[in-house]
């Protein structure tokens, strides 16, 4: 009897910490990868709202100049040489509840196109991240998963 | 006699229209002044994140007792430049992308320097031609980030100051 009983307690503990434990936005903070494994991307956190910048490219030079690549299908022909490594393609989520983050953008530098995203957390490895264009159905979604790298590793390009 | 009031209605909304837009529309300019950017202490290789909060005081630059949000028509950066007293210069930095946001609007980008020149105490940044910074103005204060590519791992941190200047367009 006393056996279920602590059985059944240590459930509820756990069930309430896993519940806690994804109840935090700052659970997004860390390195991921896309499923392309083309880049790495760093989210952070600014004022109250979520951020993510290239930290790392696979291919970090241009194949026809040999120079750092840099956002040449930006709309704004200013800013096409803005620096791709460092670049923030996700900008100001907002933690809504229950590992979803919402109220974003992600940009595409490949067409310079901006769409809405939602970034849900599966487990706090692995990131659904959606972009679309008007509702969140007309989209298409892309698995990241959280490294755990040595900055070593990052800095080898 | 009733009716011949209504036929007023229309003419008298139209003129208050007309009135409205004719109100007069004014671009003041509006300077932050060496607002200072520093690092941690310890810098990686790769972008770095700088930023600051600057509390507008955009109504006293109107010359204004008050301005409404709706009265913010369109911010434009007009000049970006950035200063440093560092004896290693700008020489250890890739290139700064210059960024605003605020808590209820999206962060833009606003200007950039790539690459950075080496030699250089002062550099005058690329600014964005279709940046408007008019939403993030009609809040109390602004983010301005500084995404800083540094060359090497540093054990100082990177430290220089922000002068801008935006035309601020608004309604009287």
């Amino acid at each position: 009897m006393i056996n279920k009983f602590f059985a059944l307690t240590t459930l509820l503990i756990c069930s309430i910490l896993f519940c806690k434990a994804q109840d935090n936005g700052d659970d997004l903070i860390g390195i991921w990868e896309p499923s392309s494994g083309k880049a790495r991307v760093k989210i952070e956190k600014i004022g109250n709202k979520y951020y993510g910048k290239i930290v790392w490219l696979k291919e970090p030079l241009d194949p026809v100049n040999k120079q750092p690549k840099v956002d040449k299908n930006n709309p704004d022909e200013s800013m096409r040489t803005v620096p791709l490594k460092g670049y923030r393609l996700l900008k100001d989520f907002e933690f809504k509840s229950k590992a979803l983050w919402e109220d974003g953008t992600i940009y595409d530098p490949e067409n310079g196109s901006t769409y809405n995203c939602t970034i849900k957390m599966k487990d706090k490895n692995t990131l659904d991240i959606r972009g679309y264009i008007g509702v969140s159905a007309l989209g298409r979604t892309d698995v990241w998963k959280r490294l755990e790298i040595a900055k070593q590793e990052i800095k080898s390009n | 006699m009733i009716k011949k009031t209504h036929r007023f209605i229309p003419i008298l909304i139209v003129c208050l229209f007309l009135v409205s837009c004719m109100r007069e529309k004014v671009v003041i300019t509006y300077e932050i002044k060496d607002l200072e950017f520093v690092s941690d202490d310890m810098v990686f290789e790769g972008s770095n994140t700088l930023q600051n909060k600057h509390a507008l005081e955009l109504a006293s630059a109107a010359g204004l007792n008050q301005l409404t949000e709706d009265q913010i028509k369109k911010v434009k950066l007009v000049k970006a430049s950035l200063q440093t007293t560092d004896t290693s210069h700008f020489d250890n930095v890739n290139s700064i992308v210059l960024q605003i946001s605020s808590d209820k609007t999206e962060m833009a980008q606003f200007a950039v320097v790539n690459p950075v020149p080496t030699g250089l105490d002062q550099l005058n940044m690329t600014l964005a031609e279709e940046a408007d910074a008019a939403e993030a103005f009609k809040q109390p204060s602004i983010y301005l980030i500084a995404d800083v590519n540094v060359k090497k791992d540093l054990e100082t941190p990177i430290r220089f100051k922000a002068s801008l200047t935006f035309e601020v367009t608004i309604k009287k």
